[in-house]
């Protein structure tokens, strides 16, 4: 079977079937068995408050006692008369099956939640729906063996959320299988930052095909997977993963050599992290800073907001593990393509083109001015650039700068003047007024994914659009090449963020602009760092010049190729 | 029966996990312990009907403790709910 790769490297393991999200079947039940079934409940009931006990103390551990408050408040909900008398009275009156019972009784009281007047109320609706899976899960266990996790597991789903993975002990996940979801989807996210393979296999009856305890292998590179290999393949995949190792070791030989050219100038590799369990990794790889802290992951952890002292907490950390390096943080960017659960926006006809990344900040302005605050006490540890996503004009930059200062009173900072502030260079809009933001900003970065979308008018999630969402078009490279002449001109640090900056075959073409730093997964560092190091940038310079006038994106991947082969740069 | 009212200062109000706070309070209490809040009220070691009462910060709540410890019950359930601080 063959899926699309999301994150490289071959493994294999003992196969971990998430079955979940699937409807309760309306079982109706007899008036005989209404005893037995609210027996099932209860025994079920218990379980279910044993896995949470399991979560608590999990969650404890790893995120702290405040998280771990809001796993008690579902477990004290969960476990109370409250409960057991409803869902009874559910079985009784309306005989059906104590799964069903518990659903609906989940249902009304979301329901009921959400017609409250309190907004924040409105929102712990998902709590109760939260807890009637639990319990129906609980209760399913009784025809299903528990499960657990096997040392060496290859994780298969229909799709994984952020608090599915947050259960997962991922140093016994050895690769990810999943049916829906894209190369950005969260799953591929911490599957490429923690060096886990994973694919998306858009087969329907994916989780069907394959049993639990069943050996499978994948390839992230290629997207293949194997149920079962016979011998043949398996040494055939042994032999491949084995290379893999090998190079590895190789460029791990890089990893205390500077990244510069040939001609010893300097092109700054910077990770991308997404949290604190990806910032090891760009310690791990000597990254030289860190180019985008993608903040949203820290805001789908829990069911309200971050608080004050735990996003300080997480950046940090971060500033701190970067020992005087730059850290480049983004305010929280989302939209309605991307929503947190407790904070529920209007459906839009065009998601990408209506209220997201600083739009929507402004429409919540308590939780943008906490996160400013968070940022201005982690600038006390470091440097710490904070980064304004979708910006199209001058009007929130200014905006921006103001409520630092508001939030500089409100703290009565006496701190140190480590803050810089930045913009995300991703509209064409932007593109065009980059002299005039370069006067208001300290820094810029470029993004690529949604600078080539909204460049090219091709959205990048629907599938049908390959054809035409193309980051080697010359409208994308001359707007990037445009920014960063004149950000160099203003001796203003810019750098690239996207998928792009990641990619070798555009790497001579970013040395040529001389750029200041290319930001990537920290596991790319080490092999863009190998290529640096053979360009010249006087070479790479005349090359920029003569793709600056190549009007296709066939001829510039062509010519880019012709660099790299004749310096035997293509691997 | 003994009983106050009082106003909630926390910000967030008694949702999930002030909410189980204020459970695991009232449940060191024999008494029972009632919050009343405009026509609706709640057993306050019950969670679940504490958080479909949706008390916001500003709201007034009324608290009703009855039984052996309602003296020591209504202080110490006072006090605790004007100490949050989420």
């Amino acid at each position: 079977m063959t899926g699309v790769p999301v994150s490289g490297g071959i493994s294999s393991g003992t196969a971990y079937i998430i079955s979940e999200n699937k409807e309760v079947s309306c079982k109706s039940i007899t008036s005989d068995s209404i005893e037995s079934e609210i027996e099932r409940f209860r025994t079920g009931r218990d379980r279910a408050a044993k896995e949470l006990e399991k979560l608590i103390g999990k969650v404890r551990r790893e995120l702290g006692n405040d998280k771990a408050e809001i796993f008690e408040g579902h477990l004290e909900i969960l476990s109370s008369e409250d409960v057991e008398e409803g869902v009874s009275e559910i079985i009784t009156e309306q005989l059906v099956c104590a799964e069903k019972a518990s659903e609906i009784f989940a249902e009304i009281n979301a329901k009921e939640m959400e017609e409250l007047e309190d907004e924040y109320f409105r929102e712990r609706g998902q709590d109760f729906r939260d807890i009637g899976r639990q319990l129906i899960k609980g209760i399913e266990g009784s025809a299903i063996s528990e499960k657990e996790l096997p040392q060496r597991a290859v994780v298969i789903s229909e799709e994984l959320t952020p608090s599915q993975t947050a259960s997962l002990d991922m140093s016994r996940v050895k690769g990810f299988i999943v049916r829906k979801g894209g190369k950005n989807s969260h799953a591929a996210i911490i599957a490429r930052s923690l060096e886990i393979p994973a694919i998306i296999v858009k087969e329907s009856d994916l989780t069907s095909m394959v049993s639990d305890g069943e050996l499978v292998f994948l390839d992230g590179d290629s997207g293949e997977m194997w149920i079962n290999p016979d011998e043949k393949i398996i040494s055939e995949l042994k032999r491949k993963e084995n290379k893999n190792k090998r190079e590895k070791e190789e460029l791990l030989k890089l990893l205390k050599l500077p990244s510069v050219t040939k001609d010893n100038k300097k092109i700054g590799l910077y990770a991308n992290v997404g949290g604190t369990f990806d910032i090891e990794n760009a310690v791990k790889y000597n990254a030289d800073g860190i180019g985008l802290f993608r903040t949203e992951f820290l805001f789908m952890e829990t069911m309200s907001s971050p608080t004050l002292a735990r996003q300080t907490e997480v950046y940090k950390s971060a500033v701190e593990s970067m020992k005087g390096n730059n850290v480049i943080i983004r305010l929280l960017d989302t939209g309605a393509d991307k929503p947190l659960p407790y904070w529920p926006l209007p459906e839009e006809e065009n998601p990408f083109l209506g209220i997201r990344g600083i739009r929507l900040l402004f429409q919540k302005e308590d939780i943008l001015r906490t996160q400013i605050q968070a940022l201005l006490m982690a600038s006390e540890a470091g440097p710490v650039g904070m980064m304004i996503p979708m910006v199209s004009s001058i009007k929130p930059i200014e905006r921006i700068r103001s409520l630092i200062e508001e939030e500089k009173i409100a703290l009565d900072w006496k701190g140190s003047d480590n803050l810089q502030l930045g913009v995300m260079i991703e509209t064409p809009a932007a593109v065009q007024l980059i002299e005039d933001i370069l006067d208001y900003v300290d820094f810029v970065s470029i993004g690529t994914n949604d600078l080539t979308q909204y460049t090219l008018a091709a959205d990048r999630g629907n599938p049908s659009m390959n054809e035409y969402y193309d980051e080697f078009h010359p409208a994308v490279l001359r707007s990037i090449a445009h920014v960063i002449k004149q950000a160099s001109k203003k001796d203003k640090l810019n750098g690239i963020c996207g998928e792009l900056a990641g990619n070798p075959l555009a790497l001579p073409y970013f040395v040529g602009l001389g750029l200041d730093e290319l930001s990537t997964n920290a596991s790319s560092i080490l092999k863009l760092k190998k290529i640096v190091r053979k360009i010249d940038s006087r070479e790479a310079a005349d090359l920029v010049k003569e793709i600056l006038r190549i009007p296709t994106s066939e001829g510039i991947k062509a010519r880019l190729n012709r660099f790299l082969s004749e310096r035997d740069l293509l691997k | 029966m003994v009983k106050e009212t009082i106003r909630i200062s926390n910000p967030t109000g008694l949702h999930t996990r002030p909410g189980k706070q204020v459970v695991s309070e009232a449940k060191k209490f024999e008494s029972d312990i009632t919050i009343h809040f405009g026509e609706k009220e709640a057993n306050a070691k019950s969670l679940l009907k504490i958080m479909k009462l949706g008390i916001s910060q500003n709201h007034s709540i009324e608290l009703v403790c009855n039984g052996a410890d309602e003296d020591q019950a209504l202080n110490h359930m006072k006090s605790f709910i004007l100490s949050l601080e989420e």
